[in-house]
């Protein structure tokens, strides 16, 4: 089946993926915090025929309280880990064939709209995602008001109700301790950044989302235009590191690390989520620096999505411990390398 | 107090992540904050660290910074305003809310507009909403404002 993060190239070298969400309610219902389930499944209904036959392209409709298994949407960044878990309300879940869009009604708010890309895409994202808002739009009455803009379940998003979000893969600019001043940089104009964690939680990885915090005062295009400038700013520092690192005296060192990687990857029999990502991350900036020309049109992002859990168990479902997982692991990336 | 990770040194450093709305707090010295790759120290051979895309992509700054925002909110206002107000259309005190997070229909955003106002403030700054309106939204009538404007003018002359 084909995937939003199909096309990942390893051009987009630094950002590896955008994704445009929209928060937004319905008007005239209570807010999902306060909501029964008849109520809920009401509401649901309304939205899905709002988007599904007013959107310019096929949509899929899926019933999120049957059971059904989410744990890969959960994976590819498709649905929240929220919206996968068990609820109290009905819920439903419209995609589009890749997933590039994907609806979630009644996560936190009655419609969360998504729209991921890979690489750095910012106006196509929220092209994809307004024409999703505006389809809705034209079938339900959404809560909003003129001087406080969408109102969500959350005060945190109201306003615009967006929240742009860009994946930005550092190693270089980790590993030479500027990850601290560039945060501050970019927290003193209103953006976060959150480093991404492994599930010990003590390691911190070299993958960083950056955001827009602020929702209220300030326009669409606006968000847009700031998370622009600031991702081209630090995609330049992330590459003159790289290319330092590269150029420095002990680079036999790192020439080292990134080889015995792909090494370990190429032959392993057995390897859990966590090396396997790091040791991913790793071949992945020596691909990007034109060190193992092997990998060059390898597409390592989509590899990194096919070694998690669940992605192992729905194509192997016999895959049901760890330990037989990290078997078929170092199989699917075995073969990935060859 | 002493860092959470050797228990020797001095916490210099207060870390903290939300990865799926659960909040992970650490206190660490400089040394150990570097080690596990918080802070300035890190050094380039400390540069690969393990990495799990999935689990936290989702993650909501918004659970971190809210944990603060009402919690403040509520050591500091909670018992000195009597809130007594509760939503016509779906029942939320505003306890509700500071306990919650949550708003709970679009009408209480109307019943609690001033309690909401320093919240709102402290996230978003003193702003007026400037984004998209939505297809079929309806502009309330500008009349009054207009009058209003026009009176301010006059009382100018
Ligand atoms: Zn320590
Ligand atoms: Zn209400």
């Amino acid at each position: 089946m084909a995937k939003w993060y199909d096309d990942i190239k390893n051009t987009d070298d630094v950002v590896v993926s955008t994704r445009v969400r929209l928060a937004r309610n319905l008007s005239n219902y209570a807010f999902p915090s306060r909501m029964d389930k008849e109520t809920s499944q009401k509401a649901a209904e309304l939205i899905k025929d709002a988007i599904t036959s007013n959107y310019c392209e096929k949509l899929g409709v899926i019933n999120v309280n049957s059971g059904c298994d989410t744990g890969s949407l959960v994976e590819e960044h498709v649905i929240s880990p929220d919206f996968s878990t068990e609820s109290p309300l009905f819920r439903l879940l419209v995609t589009d064939e890749k997933g590039n869009l994907s609806v979630m009604i009644n996560e936190e708010d009655h419609i969360r709209i998504q729209a991921i890309y890979s690489g750095l895409r910012l106006e196509q994202a929220f092209e994809k995602a307004n024409q999703a808002d505006d389809a809705i739009a034209k079938g339900c009455k959404i809560a909003f008001d003129e001087e406080k803009g969408f109102l969500t379940s959350c005060p945190t998003n109201l306003g615009t109700g967006m929240r742009v979000s860009v994946m930005l893969h550092l190693p270089a600019l980790s590993a030479y301790g500027y990850i601290k001043n560039t945060v501050a940089m970019l927290n003193k104009i209103g953006l976060t950044v959150r480093g991404i964690y492994g599930e010990g939680s003590d390691a911190q990885g070299n993958l960083y989302q950056l955001s827009n915090e602020v929702t209220l005062g300030i326009s669409e295009q606006d968000t847009l235009e700031k998370l622009k400038g600031a991702i081209n700013l630090v995609v330049e520092r992330e590459r003159e590191m790289r290319k330092k690192m590269l150029e420095a005296a002990n680079s036999e060192q790192l020439l080292d690390t990134l080889w015995r990687s792909y090494g370990t990857l190429r032959y392993a029999r057995k390897i859990d989520t966590a090396e396997s990502a790091k040791l991913i991350s790793n071949v992945r900036l020596a691909s990007s620096c034109g060190i193992i020309p092997a990998c060059k049109d390898k597409n390592l992002i989509k590899l990194l999505f096919e070694i998690m859990p669940s992605h192992i168990v729905s194509r192997f479902p016999e895959a049901v411990t760890a330990s037989v997982r990290d078997k078929y692991r170092a199989d699917i990336i075995r073969q990935f390398l060859e | 107090m002493l860092c959470q990770e050797c228990k020797k040194n001095t916490a210099t450093i207060h870390y903290k992540s939300s990865i799926n709305a659960n909040v992970t707090e650490k206190y660490l010295c400089a040394d150990c904050a570097a080690k596990s790759g918080i802070g300035e120290k890190t050094k380039p051979s400390d540069m690969f660290h393990t990495i799990d895309v999935v689990d936290s992509f989702f993650d909501n700054s918004a659970d971190t910074l809210l944990g603060g925002l009402f919690g403040e909110m509520l050591g500091n206002r909670h018992t000195q305003i009597p809130v007594t107000g509760v939503c016509k259309e779906c029942g939320m005190r505003y306890n509700d809310f500071l306990q919650g997070g949550k708003i709970g229909c679009e009408k209480c955003y109307e019943t609690f507009d001033t309690l909401l106002k320093p919240t709102l403030k402290r996230i978003h700054g003193n702003t007026r909403y400037c984004g998209k309106t939505p297809i079929g939204y309806e502009k309330k009538d500008g009349t009054l404002e207009k009058l209003q404007l026009y009176v301010k003018s006059l009382q100018r002359l």
